[in-house]
């Protein structure tokens, strides 16, 4: 599938950037709904498409909602931030609180979402550009309704490297999960990794 | 148009309903004017004395940087905060250079607080 190799010193480098990135992101979401977050550790893989679904699906296998976001720059790809459906009005009430009546919530519902995942999938990739002095500018956020394996086949997945980054939080208060998801441009991710060995070299 | 309206620029409807909602709450007497773009927030603005923008970065057409930079071309002492997603340095370093202040979403009442009482002091 892939011709990229990657070094155990760059997966770790990698491991590092995105753990400090999705750590800024869990603070954020954390004040964006007023509730304790807890993080797993994130997991980085590189996979074939039918790989990461079945690595995905076999974990969660309920239909999502959430945000897809494209990205250029220093990388390319699309960002996801995932919820399972059945939990998404309830992460936008907790956003919302009482700034919205609660009769409009479910009308604002894709909105509000698309909103959240722009902050979240904003502060990661912010994190990792500027820990290389590099800019990363994204899109405007989408709403997604749909099972992973579909949001992935959208992707284009001949082209890319699936570049996994799957963080699994869960809202401590509610018990809720939801995932970040990363896929990334095979091309732009091995000149990614030669500013990540220019980046280590200065050390 | 008042004096010290503001304007709560952003593409994001519930953004601008929260920001909104904390100013209402907070500033009763302050006129608050929606824009969900650049060109319409100019075009709400063309006659505003002292106007106060809060303007989000990443929006469809022009983005947060592009209409800050048009509205100091219009009015140098027009007081202007991005609120954003976008937290880069490159994006901070930008609006720093145009004077104007940068403060990182999520949305909460001491931010909003913060932008009116600071656009207050001539």
């Amino acid at each position: 599938m892939n011709a990229i190799e990657v070094s155990d010193l760059q997966h770790d480098y990698v491991t590092e950037v995105i753990n400090i990135s999705i750590g800024k992101a869990a603070s954020t979401m954390s004040e964006l709904i007023n509730d304790s977050i807890k993080m797993s550790v994130p997991r980085i893989e590189l996979l074939p498409a039918n790989e990461a679904i079945e690595s995905f699906v076999s974990k969660e296998p309920r239909k999502l909602s959430g945000v897809c976001q494209k990205f250029n720059g220093c990388l390319d790809g699309e960002a996801f931030l995932l919820f399972p459906e059945e939990n998404s009005l309830s992460i936008i009430k907790m956003m919302l609180g009482n700034s919205v009546p609660v009769n409009s919530m479910a009308e604002l519902e894709q909105e509000a979402l698309c909103e959240i995942g722009n902050i979240i999938i904003n502060s990661v990739l912010g994190s990792i550009a500027d820990l290389f002095h590099e800019r990363i500018d994204s899109e405007l956020p989408l709403y997604i309704s749909s099972e992973y394996n579909e949001l992935i086949y959208n992707t284009n997945p001949e082209d890319n490297i699936i570049m996994m980054i799957q963080v699994e939080f869960i809202l401590e208060s509610q018990s809720i999960k939801g995932y970040v998801s990363m896929i990334v441009n095979i091309n732009s991710f091995s000149e990614f990794l030669k500013a990540l060995d220019k980046h280590i070299d200065s050390f | 148009m008042d004096e010290h309206t503001i304007f709560v620029v952003d593409d994001s409807r519930v953004s601008r309903m929260m920001v909104k909602s904390i100013i209402n709450n907070n500033f009763p007497d302050r006129e608050v004017v929606e824009a969900e773009n650049g060109d319409e927030a100019l075009e709400k603005s063309a006659s505003s004395v002292r106007p106060v923008f809060i303007i989000d970065y990443n929006m469809p057409g022009m983005n947060g940087i592009e209409l800050a930079g048009k509205i100091k071309q219009r009015s140098q002492d027009a007081c202007i905060t991005m609120l954003t997603a976008n937290i880069q340095d490159s994006v901070k370093n930008e609006a720093d250079k145009l004077g104007v202040r940068f403060i990182k979403k999520p949305i909460n009442e001491e931010k909003i607080n913060s932008i009116i009482v600071l656009s207050s002091i001539p």
